[in-house]
C-alpha cells in the first residue's frame, strides 16, 4: 500500500532530535537523544512508531517509601504506575500517544470508581497508541470504564441512556465545532453533521451491555477486571437510520457508521491527532496526506502519525518552542532529565497542584491544552514540583565561573531549551551571588547558586515549553 | 457505587483559565492599607477574600493605574444597580425543582416519572403573595421556599433557545455568549462592561472562581477573576543565603517580547505568580469569619459570602459570576444528588439575599440563577432513576425587586405539549431575560449588547 508523507529535514541537528523526543515521548537524557542521532531522523521515526515488544522498561521498578506499587490499592499509585512507564518505556511515543488518547476518551476514575477498569481501559489504550483506531473504537465503546462513565451500563432497549451515543459524535469522533470547516481546509462540513436523530437511534442500537455488580465485587479476578455482559434481551433489535443508513444496527454497526462518517476519518481524528504535536493549524496538503493514509490503511494511526512526525511544521522554531508541557509531561520529562524514577508518593499530588491527574480529566471533554494549563496557580505549582525533581541532586560543584555555573546547570538537566535571553539573564544571577554573597563563595553558597540556575532552567518561563 | 454520567460538570473550570491570558494583579494596595471608605485591611483579612486578581482585557493599563481606579470608585458609595449571574453547571432539573402538582399535567409527570417522580404532599408549597397551587418545590428547596414566600423569586419555568441543541458545551457557550455562537470572542455581560463600564477598573466585572466565566469576556473594558491564595510564596530547598535574588532573577525571565501565544502565556503565569507572591508577603492567611445568615461551609458558599461583602465595599462592582460546578448532570441517581445540591444551593442562596439585605445592598442586585438546560421529561432507571439532556430549563430571578411569582408561560408536559424528542417545548429564548435586565434593571440600552435584541420580547422580571 502506497502511502505519502511529507519529506524529513536533510540536515538535522541536535536539536530537532530533542523536539522529536520532547512532542513523541517525554524528553531524554543525554544518552537517549544520543541513541536517536544515532539513528539518523528516518530510522528515528520508524522506531518511535515500531514499538519494541521486549525489554520495554528500563532502569529500576518503581517504589513509594522502598515498597512495591499497589496501583489497585493505595491512593495515588495508580498515577505513579503510569509515570513509571513514561519514564522508563523505550516506546516513548506509544506512551505519548497513550496519554493523548486518554484526553481524547476522557473517562475518569471520579465517576468510573473502579482502578481496575480504569488499568484496563489504559492497556486498551496503549495497545491501541501506534494502532487500529476503529479496533479501538469498537473495543472502548463496550469496556467496563466507559460502561459505567457514559452510563452504556444503564441504558437498555426500553430506556436508551443518550451519553455515550452523544459523545463519541461529539467529542471522541466528529466533533460539532462549525471552526472545523475551515481549519481543516473545508475537508470537515458542518452540512454533514450528525443530528440529534443520530444520537437517539445510535443510543438504541447502542443497547444490550450490561454489567454484573456481584461479579464486579466478588467475582475472580478476570471477572472482577470486565464484568460486563451482552444480554440480547436487553438489546434494541428494531430498525435504526443512522447518518441515512438504515438497518437492524448494533454497537458494532455504530462504530463502523461513526469511522466511516464524512467528518471523521479525514478531518476531525486528523486535526485532533496533529493538534497534540503541532501549535499551528494542519496545511491542506498535511490533512490530505493523512486523511489519504488512513483510510487507505483501514484506520491504521501509525501512517497518519508519520505524517506529523515528517511534517517541516513540527520541526519549525526550534529555538522558539511554542507549545507548553502539560503538568503529566513536565513531570515525566523532569524524571528523564534529572536521570530520576519513582520513588516516592509526591509527584500524584504535585500533578493535582499543577492541574493534570492521570486517570481524572476534568470532565468528559478532557483536559483543556496548551497556554490553557498556565495560570499563577499552576505556574506556582510547576515551580513547587521543580523542588522536588532537584532535591538532594546537587552536589558541591566547587569555584565556577558564572558562565561554566550556568554551563554546568544545562548539561546536568540533559540540555533543555533555554533562550540565549534566559542563558545571558543566568549568568547575571550567578555573578550578583557572588558579589552580594562574596567576596568568597562557600560550599552552601555553591550550591544555592547551582540550585537556582537550575530551577530557573525547569520552572522559569522557558522551561515551562517545548 | 459511585458513577455518575457524563461528568462535564466535574470542576471544569477549577484549574483551567481560558486561552486568553491575564494579567495578574493583588487587591489594590491602597484598599489594603484601609484609605478608602467602607473597608479596611483587617476586613479583608477576616473576609477569606484576600485573594489574587487575574485581569483581564487590560493590557493597555498599568497596574498603579488600576489600584488608583479602584480605589477611587471605593471612596463613594455606589447606588448603581447590580446583576449576579449563578450558573448552574451540567443542566438542571427544572421538572424536578419545581413541580407541577395539579391536573393534567400532575398526571402526565406521574406517569413519565416512575424512578424520579416527586409526591406532591411532600413536595414545599408556593406561598406569600403570589401564592400558587399548582406548584411546589423540591422537599429540598428550602431557601427557595423561605425567598418565594416573600416575594423574592421570579421563576421563568421553560427557557431555552430554538432549536434546542442538547449539547453542554454549547449551550453554555450561547447562554453565555447572549447569542448563537459556540467560539463567542465575547460574553454579554462582558460586552455591557465594554457599553457601559469604566475603561480602568477590573473589578467592576468579576468571576468569583478559578476561571473566567465566559458570560464576562469583553473586548476593550477590563474585567477579572478572583480566586483565594493559600501559599503562594517562591522558595526552593537550600536556597537561604539569598532567596530575594533568585525571585528577582525569576521574575526577571519573564519581561521580555514573547514570539509567540504559548511564550507569553508562560511569561505571564510565572511573572505574574512571582508579582502575587511579594504583593502578599506580607499579609496572613485568612480565615472566613462566622456568620448568624445561614451560609454552609463549602467552596461555594465562600464564593458567594466574599462576594456579598465586595459588593458592600463600593469597589465599582456591576456584574459578577459564579458557578455552582457540583454535579447538576443527572444522567442517574438523581433524586439524592439533585436533592443534595439544591439543599446547599437554595439554602446558600437565600443567606446571600438576606446578607444583601443587611448590609443595604437590597435594592441594589439582582440574582439570576440559570442552567444550560433543562433535562428529558421521561425519566430513565439509570442508578434508580436519571434524566437525559432535554430541552426548556428553568431560570430564577431573585432579589428584593424581583417580581414575584411565575413570570413566564410553561408549555406542559402532555404528550401533546411536548417536542418530537419527548422535551419541554421553548415558550421563552433566554434572551428574553438578558433583554429585560439590560433594559429595565441596569437601565441600558439592550441593542447595544444583544444581536437583533429587538426580536426578544422582555420578560416582565423586576419591579
Amino acid at each position: 500500500m502506497a502511502y505519502s508523507y511529507p519529506a524529513l529535514p536533510s540536515k538535522p541537528t541536535r536539536a530537532h532530535f530533542q523536539r522529536l523526543l520532547w512532542r513523541a515521548g517525554f524528553a531524554g537524557s543525554h544518552d537517549q537523544v544520543t541513541h536517536y542521532v544515532k539513528l539518523g531522523l528516518p530510522k528515528a521515526v520508524t522506531e518511535l512508531l515500531t514499538p519494541f515488544r521486549k525489554n520495554v522498561l528500563v532502569g529500576p521498578v518503581p517504589t513509594d517509601g522502598g515498597n512495591r506499587l499497589q496501583p489497585l490499592d493505595l491512593w495515588g499509585h495508580d498515577c505513579l504506575w503510569w509515570l513509571d512507564r513514561m519514564v522508563r518505556s523505550r516506546n516513548q511515543l506509544v506512551e505519548r500517544m497513550t496519554l493523548n488518547l486518554h484526553d481524547l476518551f476522557a473517562t475518569s476514575n471520579a465517576g468510573v470508581g473502579n482502578t481496575r477498569h480504569m488499568l484496563r481501559q489504559n492497556r486498551l489504550l496503549r495497545g491501541h497508541a501506534v494502532g487500529n483506531f476503529h479496533g479501538l473504537l469498537e473495543q472502548i465503546t463496550i469496556e467496563p470504564a466507559m460502561l459505567l462513565w457514559l452510563n452504556g451500563a444503564d441504558s437498555n432497549k426500553w430506556e436508551p441512556n443518550e451519553n455515550y451515543g452523544r459523545e463519541v459524535m461529539e467529542l471522541f469522533c466528529l466533533g460539532n465545532d462549525p471552526n472545523l470547516e475551515s481549519l481543516t481546509h473545508g475537508l470537515w462540513t458542518n452540512t454533514n453533521m450528525y443530528t440529534q436523530n443520530d444520537i437517539h437511534e445510535a443510543a438504541r442500537a447502542l443497547t444490550g451491555w450490561r454489567y454484573d455488580w456481584n461479579k464486579a465485587a466478588t467475582g475472580t479476578i478476570k471477572q472482577r477486571e470486565n464484568p460486563t455482559f451482552w444480554d440480547a434481551g436487553y438489546h434494541d433489535a428494531g430498525q435504526k437510520t443512522i447518518y441515512g443508513h438504515t438497518g437492524n444496527w448494533d454497537w458494532r454497526d455504530v462504530c463502523r457508521l461513526v469511522v466511516n462518517h464524512p467528518n471523521h476519518a479525514p478531518p476531525y481524528l486528523a486535526y485532533a491527532l496533529w493538534s497534540y504535536f503541532i501549535a499551528t493549524p494542519p496545511t491542506a496538503s498535511a490533512m490530505r496526506q493523512m486523511v489519504n493514509n488512513y483510510r487507505k490503511s483501514g484506520f491504521e494511526l501509525a501512517p497518519l502519525l508519520k505524517v506529523i512526525l515528517h511534517h517541516p511544521a513540527f520541526y519549525l522554531n526550534l529555538d522558539e518552542p511554542d507549545m507548553v508541557k502539560p503538568p503529566i509531561v513536565f513531570v515525566a520529562s523532569g524524571l528523564r532529565n534529572t536521570r530520576r524514577f519513582i520513588k516516592s508518593n509526591s509527584w500524584s499530588w504535585l500533578l493535582d497542584n499543577m492541574g493534570q491527574v492521570p486517570f481524572y480529566p476534568p470532565n468528559v471533554s478532557g483536559w483543556k491544552q496548551g497556554p490553557a494549563f498556565l495560570n499563577t496557580n499552576t505556574a506556582h505549582a510547576y515551580w513547587q514540583t521543580t523542588g522536588y525533581l532537584l532535591d538532594q541532586t546537587i552536589r558541591d560543584p566547587g569555584s565556577q565561573t558564572p558562565k561554566a555555573a550556568v554551563t554546568a546547570a544545562m548539561s546536568a538537566l540533559s540540555h533543555p531549551w533555554a533562550s540565549s535571553d534566559t542563558r545571558t539573564k543566568l549568568e547575571t544571577y550567578a555573578s550578583d551571588y557572588a558579589t552580594r554573597n562574596g567576596p568568597t563563595l562557600d560550599s552552601h553558597d555553591h550550591v544555592e547558586r547551582q540550585t537556582v540556575i537550575r530551577a530557573m532552567l525547569m520552572a522559569g518561563p522557558d522551561g515551562l515549553l517545548h | 457505587m459511585n458513577h455518575c454520567g457524563c461528568n462535564d460538570w466535574q470542576s471544569t473550570h477549577r484549574r483551567s483559565m481560558l486561552r486568553r491570558q491575564g494579567q495578574v494583579v493583588p487587591i489594590p494596595r491602597a484598599v489594603l492599607e484601609g484609605e478608602s471608605a467602607g473597608m479596611c485591611r483587617r476586613d479583608f483579612l477576616r473576609n477569606g477574600a484576600v485573594a489574587f486578581l487575574t485581569v483581564y482585557g487590560a493590557s493597555m493599563l498599568d497596574w498603579g493605574h488600576i489600584w488608583e481606579a479602584a480605589s477611587a470608585q471605593a471612596a463613594t458609595p455606589g447606588t448603581d444597580p447590580i446583576i449576579v449571574s449563578v450558573f448552574l453547571d451540567g443542566g438542571n432539573d427544572g421538572l424536578n425543582t419545581l413541580i407541577p402538582i395539579t391536573g393534567s399535567d400532575y398526571a402526565a409527570y406521574a406517569s413519565k416519572r416512575p424512578h424520579i417522580g416527586l409526591a406532591p404532599a411532600n413536595c414545599l408549597p408556593l406561598g406569600g403573595a403570589a401564592a400558587n397551587p399548582d406548584w411546589a418545590w423540591n422537599p429540598a428547596a428550602t431557601g427557595f421556599q423561605h425567598l418565594y414566600d416573600a416575594g423574592k423569586i421570579a421563576v421563568i419555568p421553560s427557557v431555552d433557545y430554538m432549536p434546542p441543541d442538547l449539547s453542554h458545551f454549547h449551550s453554555r457557550a450561547f447562554w453565555q455568549a447572549g447569542e448563537l455562537d459556540p467560539n463567542p470572542a465575547t460574553g454579554w455581560l462582558g460586552r455591557w462592561v465594554d457599553q457601559n463600564g469604566a475603561a480602568d477598573n477590573p473589578l467592576q466585572a468579576v468571576s468569583a472562581g478559578w476561571s473566567l466565566d465566559g458570560s464576562l469576556k469583553s473586548a476593550t473594558n477590563p474585567v477579572a477573576v478572583l480566586s483565594s491564595v493559600e501559599d503562594a510564596q517562591f522558595t526552593m530547598n537550600n536556597v537561604w543565603s539569598d532567596p530575594q535574588l533568585m525571585v528577582d532573577t525569576l521574575a526577571g525571565l519573564s519581561v521580555r517580547s514573547a514570539a509567540n501565544d504559548a511564550m507569553s502565556a508562560a511569561d505571564n503565569a510565572v511573572g505574574g505568580a512571582v508579582n502575587v507572591a511579594s504583593r502578599l508577603s506580607a499579609l496572613t492567611q485568612p480565615t472566613l469569619p462566622p456568620n448568624g445568615l445561614g451560609y454552609g461551609t463549602t467552596s461555594f458558599d465562600q464564593r458567594m459570602s466574599n462576594l456579598a461583602w465586595m459588593l458592600d465595599s463600593n469597589l465599582g462592582m456591576r456584574v459578577a459570576c459564579v458557578s455552582y460546578d457540583d454535579g447538576w448532570d443527572f444522567h442517574d441517581s438523581q433524586v439524592s444528588r439533585q436533592a443534595q445540591n439544591l439543599s446547599r444551593l437554595s439554602t446558600t442562596l437565600a443567606a446571600f439575599q438576606a446578607d444583601l439585605e443587611q448590609r443595604g445592598l437590597g435594592d441594589r442586585v439582582i440574582t439570576l440563577v440559570w442552567s444550560e438546560f433543562g433535562r428529558r421529561v421521561e425519566d430513565n432507571d439509570s442508578g434508580g432513576g436519571g434524566t437525559d439532556h432535554g430541552a426548556g430549563g428553568l431560570a430564577l430571578v431573585i432579589g428584593t425587586h424581583a417580581k414575584g411569582g411565575l413570570a413566564a408561560e410553561f408549555p406542559g408536559i402532555s404528550d401533546a405539549d411536548l417536542d418530537q424528542w419527548g422535551n419541554l417545548k421553548v415558550p421563552t429564548d433566554y434572551r428574553q431575560i438578558y433583554t429585560n435586565l439590560l433594559g429595565d434593571w441596569m437601565g441600558t440600552d439592550p441593542a447595544a449588547v444583544i444581536p437583533d435584541a429587538s426580536s426578544y420580547t422582555p420578560l416582565d422580571l423586576v419591579a
